[in-house]
């Protein structure tokens, strides 16, 4: 074959190309309508955040927000598949596509809503990065820490806040990483590492199930604020306006005194005019967000308030016990603030 | 139209349609790609390698800790992965020549407990290996402050082996130049004596003997020289952990033992087919020359079986390497870790995951290419 007769067959192969080029893609929330389903990244290991059990059944805070959202945008909370991802897939496979929300209690950052090219929603958890200590060992600071080893969950943010955390204060310390919190936890309580660090709340239950729940001190300061957030790609605006406004649902719905136990009978029999507006009685304000008018009777009745999808799950009526803490309502002192559903 | 050239423009449009095609979809991935990058406002290319970046690594070669670039923290884990593969390799092949000899052992015991390793460990899977040896060392070793200490500055606990150095003082860069002269000279004598047996038929006397007098007396006579100056760097518990000498952490060490044994029993069966490989003859007239067994071995069998086995030793070093990185489940700070933590850092994952590809492909295609010259280097010439 000569020269002539290969840039034929490059010029052959040029034409045949031409024209053949990708098309432009439909809004998400229609994707999911028209697919039946809503795909949820969360994690399938911690109960009460994201668990999955020995039947097959998916549970927890994470998991209950895709629930949420499945009732919001389909009329059926079941209508999800759960992929369960790890610390290092969480981005990659919200990026890619192969799920349409990452609810695996990521925190909210500046970067991650602009570099990284998501958006948030909420954010519906709110906490901060704490460290547990050997209490045999007398620490009763982070700044006691200089020196020590430190377990930290591989692929977090928390690797990088502790870091920023000890080189502004020029302390030093070895990282011991772990790609799963199980195997993180075993590493700690086998005194691999002098400290963990995480968000107390989680520091809390395992502390709890331990061999020796009193041998271990949660430290009161905190390095950073961890608010998690349901995350979702840029460039869905309706898909994050009906999310984000699932999200101030349950927080009204807690103000409203609207439970998932009497959430039906509200919708049929109330009479005041803020309560059938919230439940898509009057108006249309679902439909001007792309769902059924009664989406949040669905949502309500799938996972109750926020109070309740909160102490469920993670709060006074799970085993995790936490207090609602800076996750109660505005109007108790909590950071929790929804704008009015007009 | 001749049929030959009906032939040749037949081929020149499959030639053109099988190029469409391959440029097709590399158009197609680039065009996705960035497509789809741009849309979700991320930037591309690899730029972020000069960013600071923001985490501690735990064990590195090289000095580096949080604030220092992408591309160091890169070549921290690039490094970490050459010195787990590079020992594992090593390693994995004293232990596998041992066991190949011990399988053809004449004793019955010593044959079937190598068997019984060769079976065991190539049939468990790696990756429960090293969490396995990761278990074993974090849970059965004692914690830091009840560390085992066999001999005074020696510890052993579930962080690691802590170990005396060598600390600062300027005869021991003296003595190392001396351990090259050593070498140096010692080669040189290998030479001499080979020449000498080519030329006269016999070498110089004791040839291996005066090498290693010439490796060992070199720095020793430095040594001696600067008055026999001890100064170790012995490690001591001073608040959380062991600081000075040298350590192995208990990952690295899983990492090592678990890539070690596993390769260990693919290696021994490539070696025992390497020997069995060696026609029993060469056996039968090394006995006739009157040479012992451990020396037939040695001198005869061996190097011969070498031959045979050197390409499939040299694929089976490339999966070493690249099993590697399975060590990311233990947490040790190899390269691929290292690419995690980026990942999830500045989400360039198409680009830390290149960094991976194009890392484990140098490694696998140098390690063929001294392979295949060692290989042309040990084959049979033909004349």
């Amino acid at each position: 074959m000569t020269f002539r007769h290969l840039a034929g067959a490059v010029a052959l192969a040029v034409t045949i190309l031409a024209g053949a080029m990708p098309s432009a893609r439909a809004e998400l929330l229609d994707d999911i309508k028209a697919r039946g389903q809503l795909v949820c990244g969360t994690l399938n290991y911690l109960p009460g955040v994201g668990f999955l059990d020995d039947k097959g059944e998916w549970s927890g805070f994470d998991v209950d927000f895709c629930k949420g959202a499945a009732a919001a945008i389909l009329g059926d909370p079941d209508k999800v598949e759960f992929v369960a991802l790890t610390g290092a897939q969480k981005f990659p496979a919200l990026e890619s596509g192969e799920i349409d929300i990452l609810s695996r209690s990521v925190t909210a950052t500046l970067s991650r809503d602009s570099a990284l090219g998501f958006d948030y929603i909420g954010p519906n958890h709110m906490t901060g990065q704490g460290f547990m200590v050997h209490k045999a060992l007398g620490v009763s600071e982070v700044g006691d820490l200089d020196g020590a080893t430190i377990c930290v969950l591989a692929g977090t943010v928390t690797e990088r806040y502790l870091a920023d955390y000890f080189r502004a204060r020029g302390m030093s310390f070895t990282p011991v990483a772990a790609e799963n919190s199980d195997q993180l936890y075993a590493l700690y309580f086998d005194e691999r590492c002098d400290a963990i660090t995480m968000e107390p709340p989680y520091l809390a239950v395992r502390r709890l199930r331990s061999a020796d729940p009193d041998g271990h001190v949660i430290l009161e300061e905190m390095v950073a604020k961890s608010f998690e957030a349901p995350f979702i790609r840029n460039g869905d605006p309706k898909f994050h306006e009906v999310l984000q406004w699932m999200h101030y649902g349950l927080i009204t719905a807690e103000e409203l005194g609207v439970t998932q136990a009497n959430v039906e009978e509200l919708a049929a029999t109330s009479e005041d005019p803020v309560i059938r507006r919230f439940l898509g009685v009057d108006g249309d304000l679902g439909a001007e967000l792309g769902v059924a008018n009664d989406w949040m009777v669905k949502v309500i009745k799938a996972i109750g308030n926020y109070g309740e999808f909160y102490d469920r799950n993670i709060g006074k009526d799970s085993p995790l016990g936490l207090p609602r803490g800076m996750n109660a309502l505005w109007r108790d002192g909590g950071a929790l603030v929804a704008p009015g559903w007009q | 139209m001749t049929a030959r050239r009906f032939r040749i423009r037949r081929d020149i449009v499959w030639q053109a349609l099988f190029l469409a095609a391959v440029i097709g979809m590399g158009t197609l991935v680039v065009h996705t790609a960035s497509e789809n990058l741009s849309r979700l406002s991320i930037r591309s290319g690899y730029g972020f390698l000069w960013d600071k970046a923001p985490f501690e690594l735990g064990e590195s070669l090289i000095p580096y800790r949080a604030g220092d670039t992408y591309f160091r923290a890169f070549l921290v884990g690039i490094l970490n992965t050459l010195k787990v593969a590079l020992l594992g390799i090593v390693l994995s092949t004293v232990i596998g020549t041992a066991i190949a000899i011990g399988q053809l052992s004449q004793s019955v015991v010593v044959a079937r407990a190598c068997r019984f390793y060769i079976e065991t460990v190539r049939n468990v899977p790696l990756l429960l290996q090293l969490i396995f040896w990761h278990t074993v060392i974090t849970r059965g070793l004692p914690p830091v402050r009840r560390a085992l200490s066999p001999v005074e500055g020696i510890y052993l606990s579930n962080r690691g082996l802590f170990v005396p150095a060598l600390g600062a003082h300027p005869a021991y860069g003296q003595m190392f130049v001396g351990l090259l002269a050593g070498i140096g000279a010692a080669a040189l004598i290998g030479w001499l004596s080979i020449r000498r047996r080519r030329l006269t038929g016999a070498g110089l006397p004791w040839p291996g003997l005066m090498g290693l007098a010439a490796i060992v007396c070199l720095p020793l006579a430095v040594f001696l020289a600067h008055g026999a100056p001890v100064v170790l760097d012995t490690p001591a518990l001073k608040g959380f952990n062991f600081t000075g000498g040298a350590s192995v952490s208990p990952e690295f060490a899983a990492v090592l033992l678990g890539l070690t044994l596993y390769t260990a029993s693919f290696n021994a069966e490539i070696i025992r087919a390497g020997i069995l490989g060696v026609p029993s003859g060469q056996m039968e007239a090394g006995r006739a020359l009157g040479l012992r067994r451990g020396r037939i071995m040695r001198l005869v069998i061996l190097p011969q079986a070498m031959r045979i086995a050197i390409p499939p030793l040299t694929n089976s070093y490339l999966n070493l390497i690249k099993e590697s990185s399975l060590s990311v489940a233990i947490g040790y700070p190899e390269v691929v870790r290292v690419a995690n933590i980026t990942l999830s850092e500045t989400n360039q994952s198409i680009e830390c995951v290149s960094i991976i590809v194009a890392v484990y492909l140098c490694f696998s295609l140098v390690t063929a290419l001294i392979g295949n010259r060692v290989n042309r280097a040990a084959a049979l010439v033909e004349r």
